[in-house]
């Protein structure tokens, strides 16, 4: 997904950091889907992600000139900040409290789950599943699979060790099989 | 049953990764623009160009006038007191260009800007110091200018090389060594490619002789599938008769212009027009 080397990301981001716009629109090119493609899976409607997604450079805008990037890499900090911004608009928005541990899936996956279904699922059948994760589960599926964000730069992402997000990512992953699987069969 | 898992994470992945809704491109550029508008505002440029409007509205009390500061702003050279002013008006308007062939278009004139003052400044028998700076400069407008994993078209190159044809024969070539890096296989633009030699001024694409000297940005807020980069003959003209122009005015300010080398200095520093 990333059209940048690293070399030139590190580079736009020293400048973004010297309050450097263009710099900064540089960085919004590169990340703008990936942050709505979060966004929106936690939101309601299109126009919600949308807003949102201007929050998030807007707050990152504010924010970069205290970045370092010897110590968070820079995608997670923007992903932190993604996230922030899609809790304030649940708290905003007066909706349920967003359900960091509220775990959905109730027990192991024990049934084997058809790939088949899997393989099938069109892609708006997976945001719909996907939007009925915790809201971790769900952070974890966008950096692993949409930002395509390593194991490491994850867990620096959500403040947890690398054993944690492999376990959480494998939860994910089960949870999203047997949500489609289940989808499946009520509609056969 | 024995479960593939490595089948299923596959299947997985795939259907996983291609779930990422996309932005539309008409909501990209929307949400695009209502971010770099604050942060234009915000970033150091916007901060020096509020700060220009301050200086110039100074200097008109002192009888300079506005537009006076601004096209002398447009036509100093590195370190003339107003230089940060042109570089921050400059700034400012690459900021909110999406990016594109009109935004590719302004980051080469500018390149072409800096070979400019280079060359003004040698001619001028400025110190090696303020040359060698306007070289890294030069240089690090070429970087902006070029794509991410590549060089400057020839086309491009040649629009840079042009401005710099009446420096002395030193600096030209330093110039050229910063418009083409020499690298291990010397690939990209090259004036050999079209027989035009390093500050002839010859060889290229029609276009490239037409934009120096009559560029003006044109809208910056302009569709960019519309914008050809083509200089804005209006603007430009208002321009040249220096007629209240500001910096900040994107229609009018001029970039593939050849104002560094109409004028020189006078002795004792100052400004003046050919």
């Amino acid at each position: 997904m990333s059209a940048m080397t690293e070399r030139r990301l590190a580079r736009t981001v020293r400048k973004a950091c010297n309050r450097d716009a263009r710099a900064f629109g540089r960085l919004y090119d590169e990340y703008a889907d990936r942050v709505y493609a979060f966004v929106r899976s936690r939101t309601d409607s299109a126009q919600d992600a949308e807003d949102i997604t201007a929050t998030v450079f807007l707050k990152a805008w504010e924010a970069i000139g205290s970045y370092d990037d010897r110590g968070l890499p820079f995608a997670a900090w923007l992903f932190r900040i993604a996230r922030n911004a899609v809790v304030d608009e649940y708290r905003r928005k007066a909706h349920r409290p967003v359900p960091v541990d509220e775990p959905i899936e109730t027990g192991e996956v024990a049934e084997p789950t058809d790939v088949a279904v899997i393989a099938g699922a069109d892609a708006e059948r997976v945001r719909a599943v996907v939007r009925m994760l915790t809201e971790e589960q769900a952070s974890v599926i966008a950096m692993r699979f949409w930002w395509d964000m390593s194991i490491r730069d994850t867990a620096e992402a959500l403040n947890k060790n690398e054993n944690a997000i492999k376990a959480l990512q494998h939860r994910a992953v089960r949870t999203l099989a047997r949500l489609l699987q289940e989808g499946e069969d009520d509609g056969a | 049953m024995v479960r593939d898992e490595k089948l299923l994470t596959d299947e997985l992945t795939e259907a996983i990764s291609g779930a990422a809704e996309p932005l539309s491109a008409s909501a990209r550029a929307k949400v695009r623009e209502r971010v770099m508008h604050e942060v234009s505002a915000t970033s150091r440029g916007g901060i020096l160009v509020l700060a220009s409007h301050r200086l110039a509205v100074a200097g008109t009390a002192l009888a300079v006038g506005f537009g006076g500061v601004a096209y002398a702003a447009e036509r100093s050279l590195p370190g003339d007191p107003l230089y940060g002013v042109k570089i921050a008006a400059e700034n400012a308007v690459v900021a909110v260009l999406p990016p594109g062939r009109l935004e590719n278009h302004v980051l080469v004139s500018i390149a072409a800007r800096r070979a400019g003052e280079a060359a003004t400044l040698a001619r001028e028998g400025s110190g090696t110091d303020a040359i060698d700076e306007a070289l890294g400069s030069l240089r690090k407008a070429v970087r902006d200018a070029a794509p991410a994993e590549g060089s400057l078209t020839t086309d491009e190159a040649n629009r840079i090389r042009q401005r710099a044809a009446d420096a002395p024969a030193e600096t030209r070539d330093a110039i050229e060594q910063a418009v083409v890096p020499p690298g291990p296989a010397d690939g990209g633009a090259s004036g050999s490619e079209t027989g035009g030699a390093p500050g002839t001024g010859t060889g290229g694409s029609p276009r490239s002789g037409s934009d120096d000297g009559s560029g003006g940005i044109p809208d910056a807020g302009a569709d960019d599938s519309t914008g050809t980069g083509e200089p804005d003959s209006t603007s430009q003209q208002r321009t040249r008769e220096g007629q209240g122009v500001s910096p900040t005015d994107t229609q009018s300010f001029e970039v593939g212009g050849s104002p560094d080398t109409e004028r020189t200095r006078e002795p004792d520093g100052g400004l003046r027009s050919k």
